[in-house]
């Protein structure tokens, strides 16, 4: 015998599931049908474009083009191990530089000499023109790439002709790469001359015995063949033992490394498990976790059950959401629609999925120092004893909002230096005042004789604030970080000024270059992003709240 | 047993809520602390659970000083019930009547059977409030569940705060009474503040008035009725003091066995005898069973023929009160009909006394020997 109205409280949130399930899935399911082939987010590998080729036959001549469908080859490279970087000076040309060391030079064709220490990195160039910030922001994505320390920790400072990186940890490192794809043209006129060229013209050569001349370049490969080869199969066996020259990308490597740096789950990496690829598996999945929500929906009614359910739909959600943005095709697709005679719909300095990861990163990082901050800042000035403290803290985050992000970044950068941590900390500055100001109205809001009762029957202090205080301000708090968040996911497109990167760097660079595409580029992801983080956590607030304060009165 | 010993709270601004308070309230009795609101019952209930410190002076409970415990655990064994309830709004009822019992590490079996338990004897059906929130109860519901959730360990000693102040009047009157039966029950020893003297009256065993910190007078409810101390008690207990003395005394203790009366078919000779030997102007009239029937006044027996012609009959109900009604519903009845003496009957209807102006004045005249206890009351 349950009262309708506890029935209702109970199973509001839970009731439109199943339904929202089953949109996801049909979203899913027609990404499957768009492209279920392409493949991207190949951050780690160092490779931009489409697995996917056209055909294109050479009139007159036994060759084809096999040309991209999207993106441009840069350069495949599988990670093998980490080293620490040895020390050593190296110069341009010498055999034995290394990884950390190719990578200055092939960035900037001024470097003529590269030094290499345990805890700092100094690069010698020989431009006089050119501007020392200009070279250290054109080294610092090239440098990051190579170097495999946590990149927050890295600063780099140019100053005239030399610019130096300096690492907090122990020393630096890097990722000992093997070439597997070439950046330049390469040029092969016969199959003995291919069988000593570059890895990919070694694989092309061997796994074909039609295939005669090569010609690699960075966005098409022409490849000639032997007379009375018959076109079609052989087209198709190109296109075959191309994909599978490539290694399969996974969904979300980004994803992944983001929560072993927060140190989330660093176990599941330990333990090996494979990031989700887009396509197939993402439907499969996603069809999982709908047939594991309707199993417990159906299965249970019980609070806690709920939230599971809750969490799992979540889950489904949030990585939907990751395979459409690290849906490269979609994208040119949708800028293409919108700017049909733009020539730059791709950014050069990196795919949605890699300024999204960056974007989240930083918002991930500050969110949880905001969220640990503000409530422990509400928490300690609703104690009777730091009570006095309640119009400073009040005061402090107040001021934290009132003065403008952007100043904030201007006043930090000349103090910490630019990239990840100034934007950091503007961003936690600036979002701590939803989070104290909730938790401290949340508490305040538990009425005196609820504390009374709770106190007179022998609770202590911290059962008072875990077990009646907390529970009952929970929503309000909710809203608190919600609200923060939300405004966070705004504010941090701002960090690109400081080079934090993220969403901000094509608007940015979109702005600069007056190339419209760039700044839908970050701007419809930020959109995008800001509404499905309110979606989740407004979920996440009516999970959380206990039932009996969903109850109207 | 709640021994206050010279008890004395002063703010450090120098004000004394308390001053010099000595008090007992005895095993098994409800202590009820009354008094203007600024008097200090509230500081004085709140100094026995250590939510307000003592400065001086010094508590006792069975004997033993309350700040030798730590206030934690001297809290635990102290049931405490106020008026906001304070009922914790995320938690079902079941989980708010077992807050304290969960503090103490009872095991789940136990703590659900004492909860069922304790639902029950306040009148609120676990299987069908027990999981609900407490926003889905009204006003009287949350009051029986915080008096349970007081009761929830089973402690020997509980404090209350105004527990029913925050219902209207007749659900508080249910809710006093209700509790009366729990406490013959249960026998606490309960500290109980009200500043109304209506409750102290109905609620107590004993009743100590407080004046500004200080105790003016702690007597019975009918001592402090008919012997107020000062001019401030006299005032505080109210000019209807006798009427409130009234209310104390129940019929049954108070009534007269004698009274004038005659059966059904009775002669006139027999009729007008009996009015003689009483001295009365009317008289009432039985069946052969003694069960009510109306009653006769003295000029119709001399125009009629007969009694049953001469007899004004009327429902019992309408003219008599019953042997467990209180003096002042005699009083009542007595004065909306034009009786000497109000009759009184049983269960079954039959007369067996009756109450006079005369026997009532003598009552309320004789200071202290109406304390009887709560046996006599409703």
């Amino acid at each position: 015998m349950k009262d309708t109205k506890a029935k209702s409280a109970e199973n509001g949130a839970g009731r439109h599931l199943p339904f929202a399930a089953l949109i996801w899935l049909l979203v899913t399911a027609a990404l499957v049908v768009i492209g279920s082939q392409t493949v991207t987010l190949q951050d780690r590998e160092k490779f931009v474009g489409d697995f996917d080729f056209t055909v294109e036959k050479v009139e007159g001549e036994n060759r084809l083009i096999l040309h991209l469908t999207a993106g441009t080859f840069e350069y495949g490279v599988t990670p093998e191990v980490i080293l620490p970087v040895p020390s050593g000076r190296y110069r341009r040309g010498d055999a034995d530089a290394p990884q950390v060391a190719l990578a200055l030079f092939d960035a900037l064709d001024s470097i003529s000499e590269v030094t290499l220490e345990p805890q700092t990195i100094t690069a010698r160039y020989e431009d006089a023109a050119a501007d020392a910030e200009r070279v250290r922001s054109r080294l610092r994505r090239p440098f990051n790439n190579a170097v495999a320390n946590d990149r927050g920790s890295i600063t780099a400072e140019a100053a005239g002709e030399t610019i130096i990186f300096q690492t907090s940890d122990e020393r630096f490192l890097y990722a000992q790469y093997q070439p597997a794809l070439v950046p330049t043209v390469e040029e092969y006129d016969s199959r003995a001359a291919a069988e000593a060229g570059s890895p990919l013209a070694r694989y092309i050569v061997s796994e074909s015995r039609a295939a005669q001349t090569l010609r690699l370049e960075p966005a098409r490969l022409l490849i000639g063949y032997a007379e009375g080869t018959a076109l079609e199969p052989f087209a198709r066996t190109m296109r075959e033992i191309l994909n599978d020259f490539h290694p399969r990308a996974s969904l979300a490597p980004n994803l992944w490394l983001l929560t072993a740096q927060l140190e989330i789950i660093p176990p599941l990496l330990a333990i090996g498990v494979e990031p989700l690829q887009t396509g197939l598996p993402l439907f499969l999945f996603t069809l999982l976790m709908v047939l594991v929500e309707g199993g417990i929906f159906l299965l249970a009614s019980d609070g806690k059950k709920h939230l599971l359910i809750l969490l799992t739909h979540i889950a489904s959600v949030f990585l939907l959401f990751w395979s459409i943005f690290g849906h490269e095709p979609l994208w040119d697709a949708i800028l293409h629609a919108i700017f049909p005679t733009s020539a730059q719909l791709a950014h050069p300095q990196g795919t949605v999925i890699d300024f999204t990861a960056q974007h989240l990163e930083l918002v991930l990082t500050s969110s949880l120092y905001i969220i640990s901050f503000g409530l422990f800042l509400g928490i300690m000035v609703t104690r009777e004893n730091f009570r006095e403290f309640l119009p400073l803290v009040n005061n402090l985050v107040n001021s934290g909002q009132t003065v403008p992000t952007l100043a904030i970044v201007a006043i930090m950068a000349p103090i910490i230096g630019l990239g990840f941590m100034p934007a950091l900390v503007a961003l936690i500055a600036y979002g701590l005042l939803p989070v104290v100001r909730n938790t401290i109205a949340g508490i305040e809001s538990v009425s005196v004789s609820i504390v009374d009762s709770a106190r007179g029957m022998g609770m202590t202090s911290r059962q008072i604030l875990l077990r009646t205080e907390l529970p009952i301000a929970s929503r309000i708090i909710m809203a608190g970080i919600r609200t923060s968040m939300v405004i966070n996911i705004g504010t941090a497109t701002l960090g690109a000024f400081v080079g934090s990167g993220g969403l901000g760097i094509p608007i940015a660079s979109g702005l600069s270059m007056t190339v419209d595409a760039f700044i839908l580029l970050g701007a419809i992801p930020a959109a995008l992003l800001a509404i499905l983080a309110d979606y989740v956590l407004g979920q996440l607030e009516v999970a959380l709240t206990p039932r009996g304060l969903l109850i109207e009165t | 047993m709640i021994e206050f010993k010279e008890v004395i709270k002063e703010y450090p601004n120098g004000f004394r809520a308390v001053d010099g308070l000595t008090l007992t309230a005895r095993h098994g009795e409800i202590c009820v602390l009354i008094g203007p609101s600024g008097c200090g019952k509230t500081t004085a209930l709140r100094m026995v659970n250590r939510l307000i410190d003592v400065t001086r002076g010094e508590i006792l409970i069975d004997g033993q000083p309350n700040d030798e415990f730590e206030p934690e655990v001297l809290r635990r064994q102290i049931g405490y019930a106020i008026q906001q309830i304070g009922l914790l709004p995320h938690m079902t009822i079941r989980d708010n009547v077992a807050i304290v019992p969960r503090l103490l590490d009872w095991d789940e079996s136990r703590i659900r059977q004492r909860v069922d338990l304790l639902l029950d004897m306040v009148g609120i059906d676990p299987s069908i409030h027990g999981d609900k929130y407490p926003r889905q109860l009204s006003g009287g519901q949350q009051q029986r569940v915080g008096v349970a959730r007081a009761l929830g360990a089973d402690p020997p000693i509980m404090l209350m705060d105004e527990p029913f102040g925050a219902v209207d009047p007749i659900t508080r009157a249910i809710l006093q009474e209700e509790f009366l039966q729990i406490q013959q029950e249960v026998g606490k020893t309960i500290l109980f503040v009200t500043h109304d003297i209506d409750e102290a009256i109905y609620m107590g065993d004993r009743i100590a008035l407080l004046r500004a910190g200080r105790l003016v007078q702690y007597d019975s409810p009918d001592d402090l009725l008919a012997m107020p101390r000062d001019d401030f008690a006299r005032e505080f207990v109210g000019a209807d003091r006798s009427l409130k003395r009234l209310h104390l005394i129940s019929v049954k203790d108070s009534m007269m066995q004698s009274v004038p009366c005659c059966e059904h078919d009775a002669t006139l000779e027999e009729a007008r005898a009996c009015l003689e030997r009483h001295h009365s102007e009317s008289a009432f009239v039985v069946d052969a069973d003694g069960i009510l029937l109306g009653w006769v006044e003295k000029a119709a027996l001399e125009a009629s023929q007969s009694l049953s012609a001469a007899m004004q009959r009327a429902p019992a109900a309408s003219i008599a009160v019953p042997e467990d009604a209180t003096a002042r519903e005699a009083l009542s009845v007595l004065l909306s009909h034009s009786f000497d003496v109000t009759p009184v009957i049983d269960a079954d209807g039959v007369l067996t006394g009756g109450v006079s102006i005369q026997r009532l004045q003598d009552l309320v005249e004789v200071p202290g020997i109406h304390a009887a206890g709560r046996d006599g009351r409703p």
